[in-house]
């Protein structure tokens, strides 16, 4: 679905009610409109088919079962399920590789995180997506690598200065010049196009 | 740093600008189908984040939600006055047939376990059995042979002049024949011992062994086919000859009869 669309967003939102009362319509027409989103993160952080599958069926069975919890005041469901969509890609990432899960809570939390409990779900726009992907072809490729670690492997900055032999203060300023120059590229198209959040 | 919704928009734009590949057709059946055996949450349960219920997030949870705020009428289950009641039965319902099932499930695997144990122990009690089986009917074989009137026996002493090992072999034409050895020593890998008489000028063989740790052996055999003219023992290739190649260990001639 487009992003950017009023009704696809309400849409979802009565699905999501549906759900909650336990209509499985309303789980299919979710997962028409936003398996090919969710499953494409997936591949794009597992690599294995087989694990994207697996992932996206854990996205919408927490859809389902969270259905009745959703707030809609929250933000945009999109949002949250490609949220979800993430974290259990990561999940599955770092169960293939235990060894990697030594790491303590104080620095994963360094990396790009999981949102706090409090963030609202917002979704970008199809131009901002398209600026997006502009500006990360753009980055310096020491960015780029950066910041392709911390969101598309999950890895704490850390990692990635041990991954990239980087000291770990050079990780930390890369990836944050790496998500400002993203915002300034999804401020510009917001100017243009609009938004939701 | 992801509190700011600019923030997450940049996340969410970076989880959209990944190639978009279609999921393949099956899953959509698959998911709807393993999503809807899960129990709905009630809306109304305390939010107790960040711990997430799911026990799939053990690492990255999406709490959810943050903040109590109490759920659109519609979303609200329309049928009960005490939708946290129906919620609650239902919650247990579906957590008791879960452990009971989860228990049965065990208690099958248990049996299942237990049934392979007793099938294990039930061959190897059978092939300790079968094994006894096989001594005593060698014992009665070796009993009649040594106790039958047509036996013959002839000592074998080493062919090396300072060799320790002997043997005895007793032949009976109606019963069989029974040879013992000790002090054999060990051989090389790819090599046997082979046990031979020599009757009417041939050699005869009575088979391959392999001597005990301490050197000693038995072979029970079919008599040989008419008078024996001597007994040999000889080191052969793994497998065993038709006729002797290798070099004599042990060799004996039966007493004139």
């Amino acid at each position: 679905m487009r992003t950017d669309d009023p009704e696809g967003v309400a849409a979802d939102v009565a699905a999501l009610a549906r759900m909650a009362r336990g209509d499985e319509s309303g789980l299919a027409e979710l997962y028409d409109r936003h398996a090919t989103p969710v499953y494409s993160l997936a591949l794009r952080i597992v690599r294995r088919p087989e694990d994207a599958e697996d992932v996206t069926q854990q996205v919408f069975t927490q859809a389902w079962r969270t259905s009745a919890r959703f707030d809609q005041s929250r933000g945009v469901v999109a949002a949250w399920l490609l949220m979800i969509a993430r974290s259990r890609a990561i999940d599955c990432l770092r169960r293939r590789n235990p060894a990697r899960d030594g790491i303590s809570d104080d620095e994963r939390l360094a990396a790009i995180p999981d949102p706090e409990p409090s963030v609202e779900y917002v979704v970008a726009t199809r131009e901002q997506v398209e600026r997006v992907q502009v500006a990360i072809d753009a980055l310096p490729a020491e960015q780029r690598v950066a910041v392709e670690l911390a969101y598309y492997d999950g890895l704490t900055q850390s990692e990635i200065a041990e991954r990239t032999s980087t000291p770990l203060g050079t990780v930390k300023t890369r990836v944050r010049s790496a998500l400002q120059t993203l915002r300034s590229a999804v401020a510009v198209a917001r100017g243009t196009a609009g938004g939701q959040s | 740093m992801t509190q700011d919704p600019e923030e997450q928009r940049v996340l969410d734009a970076l989880g959209r600008a990944v190639p978009q590949v279609a999921p393949p057709p099956g899953l959509r059946a698959k998911v709807l189908a393993a999503a809807v055996r899960e129990p709905i949450e009630p809306a109304a349960a305390p939010a107790v984040s960040p711990a997430p219920s799911t026990p799939a997030a053990p690492s990255a949870p999406v709490p959810f939600p943050a903040r109590p705020v109490p759920a659109p009428v519609s979303v609200v289950a329309p049928a009960s006055r005490w939708p946290w009641l129906v919620a609650a039965a239902s919650m247990a319902l579906a957590v008791g047939t879960s452990l009971g099932w989860m228990s049965a499930r065990g208690e099958v695997a248990r049996l299942q376990s237990t049934i392979a144990e007793l099938r294990a122990s039930a061959a190897e009690f059978l092939n300790v059995r079968a094994g006894f089986d096989r001594e005593r009917s060698d014992r009665e074989r070796v009993i009649a042979i040594l106790s039958a009137g047509d036996v013959h026996s002839a000592s074998l002493g080493s062919v090396a002049p300072a060799g320790a090992a002997r043997g005895h072999v007793y032949v009976s034409a109606s019963r069989g024949l029974f040879f013992a050895a000790e002090a054999l020593p060990p051989l090389p890998a790819g090599r046997t011992y082979q046990l031979w008489t020599i009757v009417a000028g041939q050699p005869v063989s009575h088979g391959i062994f392999e001597p005990e740790g301490d050197g000693r052996a038995q072979v029970l055999a079919q008599a040989p086919p008419g008078a024996v003219q001597a007994i040999a023992v000889t080191i052969e290739p793994d497998g065993g000859v038709p006729a002797p190649t290798g070099d004599k260990v042990l060799l004996g001639l039966p007493a004139a009869n």
